[in-house]
């Protein structure tokens, strides 16, 4: 994989300021010239070998690079794993996940994965055993502390340290491998990609073909069978569920036990601090885990759909979509699909819920009835919703969309303005309103007039027994339709099994964050004309140069002084297409377009480049108050608070460094969430 | 060709070849950081991302502490990051901590015996690694492997060194011969051996030194005021060396 200049000094920054500087500067040659042995490394680094060994040990051992092992040669060659390196900066997000879903226990887990790269379920357990002596120590030494100091009157209360740390450990454990968020791992994994498949085409060359194939058929035919033994491996490598000692999801034979949440809140357990008991699981201490980066990326986009849903339409109807999410979370196991694994010709409808599952697994502390006015049902058309959309193609959609907009915007804004919560949900005259601009001649049915009238039905002050089983599906049946009539395709009916099934195109609300955020930048960069005439190009394709100004209603010298201005930019680009041989600029038509790809790929480098300079910005800051932060460091002080041995202006120093830092940290972190919208999900 | 379709034909809007005299020329230099044209402050940060990033700095931290950590060995940390080709690269990073020690700020102080200790290369003596899962050739440094074959090669080269004294001295094999026989085995050869046990050496080490420096030194000898012109020598008697006390 190809990695641009910005993206290299990134992942050598993101190394550099977890790993070192040893590691750093090999991954950085390694990244630079390809797949390289130690020698040749050795070469390029001018690094002694055995150092070399040391840097490329732990780099192993992060899962940093891949590496391979020829045979013929007898030689190994390392490959640098560039997503990898990058996924460091998301470390604290993965962290908070775990914190957020599964308690505290899970956050000290992924964080020690993070920290070894990759560990045996025997060692995590035991040094979360010593952890935890060490902490009782600590707790005891304290406590004699105190009762020196105040007689033995106090006896503090503090809570008692479980009574089995291990099955709780290895019940963590498996939770978070069937969630997972972390994964089994065997040595065949530190085969780079490219090589695993090199292998394999090898050995299905010389087995089933003979060693040599003729003609585009039987090379097709090699093809398909290298994707299907990969994908085959694939699943190998992944956990099996085991599935027998808890109840299966999905199973309603108890009518209530839906998902898991449900089954810890029913053990009793409180919800903030998730206090897992032991259920006898044990797993083979022996076994290897990593933290699984394909699965965590898909929690990250279930999270920032979330929060669109939550901007677009309300709080309530957000939990409603989360629930939902998390349903098909589990048979979602990666954002992208690889097309050299996955078969990526006829795929089956998304994953499914249906809103029966769904109610079954919401919890019971989302009010649903709230966040949904009402209008009386004669205003609102609903058959455009109710009808199943089998098509997931999208030259389909935009063939319905022309028909069906007009009915849909109009239910929005019905109900969009009657949210009961008192959000007013934030309509973006952009991204709503497309007809207002004159190239768009769909625009006749909205207006305002045909607004229907609005009563606001409040359900908070009904007791919550009342409130029976059915009517509480219907509510969330109408939070469904509500996503589903929204304009970025929250969900889709598929299927009316369970009171409706229901699917996720995460393709397409993909596109639409993409161009959310590049109109956004366009914007802010190109002012209003030029956000208009990208819109124009990239709706209606190529332009004549001609045609812009008397659609995008701006004077021809303005239209051309914006788009050499973006030009410039690369964000639009010219074609010329000569009308006879002799290709005279008057008879030569010019052609201006947008392409999304590559501006979206311009606009990433620039992200990554704006990423290391915050982290080249961080180094500068913290080295300006060195003297500061090296006291922090001191061995004798590592624990102690700095209020307690620092003066007035050192104490100013340090807040205003951990200032600094926080605030350029934050901004890397946003940073990350546009690359994650632009690669990732 | 390619400004052909830029569809400005006769130049910039407005600008033509005539001279103007009321044209001033701009002849002072541009700000090195002019003001952003288009600056937003940042919307504060939620409570979420303020857990994100202290959950980063955290880990962070813990790498840092932990023993796969290198520190950077740059010689000049205020260079500029910028560094054309691989040459300027690898020269700003020590390559031999011995010849780029700095006599005003390298020798260790009795003050710094709290500061961190630094990783030159990462120490995997503390933890159990999974062997399968590395190339084989990395083994060695895994298994601290890496100083054996040095002192391999060099038991070798005393062998040999023996041999052929056992040849010159054949007729005289006395307890001389053996004994220096053995001060060659035993003379200590192993870097790697030593480096991995400079951390119990170097407590004792500074204990030394700060012996040293207190009885026989006393700060007479300040390298850094070695070429001061003498007038600070009446006072520097009493005060050189205070600052270890």
């Amino acid at each position: 994989m190809s990695q641009s200049k910005h993206a290299v000094e990134l992942c050598a920054l993101l190394v550099d300021e977890t790993y070192g500087e040893l590691t750093s500067r090999i991954f950085t040659i390694l990244l630079r010239r390809g797949r390289l042995t130690i020698p040749l490394l050795s070469k390029h680094t001018r690094l002694s070998p055995n150092k070399l060994r040391h840097g490329l040990a732990v780099l192993v051992q992060e899962n940093l690079v891949y590496y391979h092992f020829d045979e013929d040669t007898n030689t190994t060659n390392y490959e640098a794993n560039p997503e990898a390196a990058y996924m460091l900066v998301r470390s604290g997000k993965i962290v908070e996940i775990a914190r957020s879903r599964y308690g505290d226990l899970a956050a000290e887990i992924v964080g020690n994965l993070f920290l070894s790269g990759h560990s045996t379920v025997k060692e995590l357990v035991s040094g979360y055993i010593a952890r935890l002596a060490e902490a009782e120590a600590m707790r005891k030494r304290e406590e004699r502390l105190a009762n020196g100091n105040n007689g033995q009157s106090k006896t503090p209360v503090q809570a008692p340290a479980p009574h089995n740390p291990a099955g709780q450990m290895h019940s963590m454990l498996t939770e978070l491998l069937e969630s997972g968020l972390i994964q089994p791992l065997t040595g065949k994994i530190f085969l780079s990609p490219t090589d695993t498949y090199d292998k394999i085409a090898k050995k299905m060359l010389q087995d089933d073909f003979g060693g040599s194939i003729k003609g585009t058929k039987q090379k097709e035919d090699l093809k398909e069978k290298i994707r299907e033994r990969l994908f085959n491996l694939r699943s190998e490598r992944e956990w099996k569920s085991v599935g027998k000692k808890r109840p299966l999801n999905g199973n309603h034979a108890n009518g209530i036990n839906g998902s898991n949440k449900r089954r810890r809140l029913s053990n009793g357990a409180v919800n903030g601090d998730h206090y897992f008991e032991d259920d006898g699981t044990r797993l083979d201490p022996n076994m290897l885990v990593r933290i699984n980066y394909e699965k965590c990326t898909v929690v990250l986009r279930n999270n920032r759909l979330v929060t669109l849903a939550s901007n677009r339409i309300g709080a309530t109807t957000a939990q409603v979509y989360e629930a939902g999410l998390r349903l098909i979370e589990k048979t979602v196991p990666r954002c992208r699909l690889d097309p050299r694994i996955d078969d990526v010709k006829d795929l089956p409808d998304g994953p499914v819920f249906s809103t029966m599952e769904l109610t079954a697994a919401l919890s019971k502390s989302v009010r649903t009835g709230t966040g949904i006015g009402s209008v009386s049902s004669d205003k609102i058309d609903t058959r455009k919703l109710e009808k199943a959309h089998k098509s997931r193609k999208r030259v389909d959609e935009a063939e319905v969309e022309g028909e069906a907009s007009s009915d849909e915007d109009e239910l929005m804004d019905d109900i969009a303005v009657a949210n009961g919560n008192g959000n007013i949900p934030e309509i973006d005259p952009d991204s709503d309103g497309h007809g207002d601009d004159p190239f768009d001649d769909d625009d006749d049915i909205r207006k305002p007039s045909k607004r229907a009238k609005v009563t606001f039905q409040d359900h908070l002050p009904k007791p919550e027994a009342a409130e029976n089983r059915e009517n509480r599906m219907l509510q969330i049946k109408n939070h469904l339709l509500l996503l589903a009539g929204d304009d970025c395709g929250f969900l889709r009916k598929c299927g009316t099994q369970g009171l409706g099934q229901w699917t996720v195109d995460f393709e397409g609300i993909t596109q639409y964050l993409q161009e959310e955020e590049m109109d956004t930048m366009l914007l802010e960069r190109f002012g209003k004309v030029g956000h208009r005439l990208a819109r124009m190009m990239r709706k209606l394709g190529k332009l004549d140069e001609k045609q812009l100004p008397n659609l995008a209603l701006v004077r021809q010298k303005d239209v051309r002084t914006k788009l050499a201005e973006m030009q410039m930019a690369g964000v639009v680009d010219i074609q010329e297409v000569p009308r006879d041989s002799g290709r005279t600029t008057s008879r030569t038509i010019f052609l201006w377009y947008f392409d999304v790809e590559r501006v979206s790929t311009i606009l990433l480098d620039s992200i990554y480049k704006n990423m290391s300079r915050c982290f080249q910005r961080l180094d500068i800051e913290r080295r300006r108050v060195q003297d500061v932060l090296a006291l922090t460091e001191r061995t004798d002080l590592l624990d102690e608070q700095p209020e307690k041995y620092m003066d007035t202006e050192q104490l100013n120093m340090l807040h205003e460094i951990e200032e600094k830092e926080e605030s350029l940290l934050g901004h890397i972190g946003r940073l990350d969430e546009l690359v994650a919208i632009f690669r990732d999900y | 060709m390619a400004g052909r379709g830029r569809g400005r034909p006769g130049g910039l809007k407005g600008v033509t070849w005539e001279y103007d005299p009321s044209i001033k020329l701009e002849s002072k230099p541009i700000e090195l950081f002019p003001p952003h044209p288009n600056l937003k402050r940042p919307a504060p940060l939620t409570d979420k991302e303020k857990r994100e990033i202290g959950h980063y700095k955290r880990l962070q931290r813990q790498v840092h502490r932990g023993p796969l950590y290198t520190q950077p060995t740059k010689r000049d940390a205020t260079a500029p990051a910028k560094t054309f080709g691989e040459d300027q690269f690898n020269r700003q990073y020590s390559t031999n901590p011995k010849a780029d020690f700095d006599p005003f700020t390298g020798v260790e102080t009795y003050s710094q015996r709290l500061q961190p200790k630094v990783n030159e290369i990462p120490k995997f003596s503390g933890r159990p690694f999974n062997k399968e899962l590395f190339p084989k050739e990395l083994w060695p440094a895994l298994e601290g492997e890496a100083g054996n074959q040095v002192r391999k090669h060099l038991d070798r080269a005393n062998e040999k060194k023996a041999a052929m004294m056992a040849g010159v001295k054949d007729k005289k094999p006395d307890d001389k011969h053996a004994r220096v026989l053995e001060k060659l085995f035993s003379v200590p050869v192993d870097e790697d051996a030593e480096e991995v046990d400079e951390d119990q050496e170097q407590d004792a080490g500074i204990e030394v030194d700060s012996n040293f420096d207190d009885e026989s030194m006393g700060g007479d000898y300040d390298a850094e005021q070695y070429f001061d012109n003498g007038e600070d020598n009446s006072e520097g008697e009493g005060g050189g060396g205070d600052d270890d006390y």
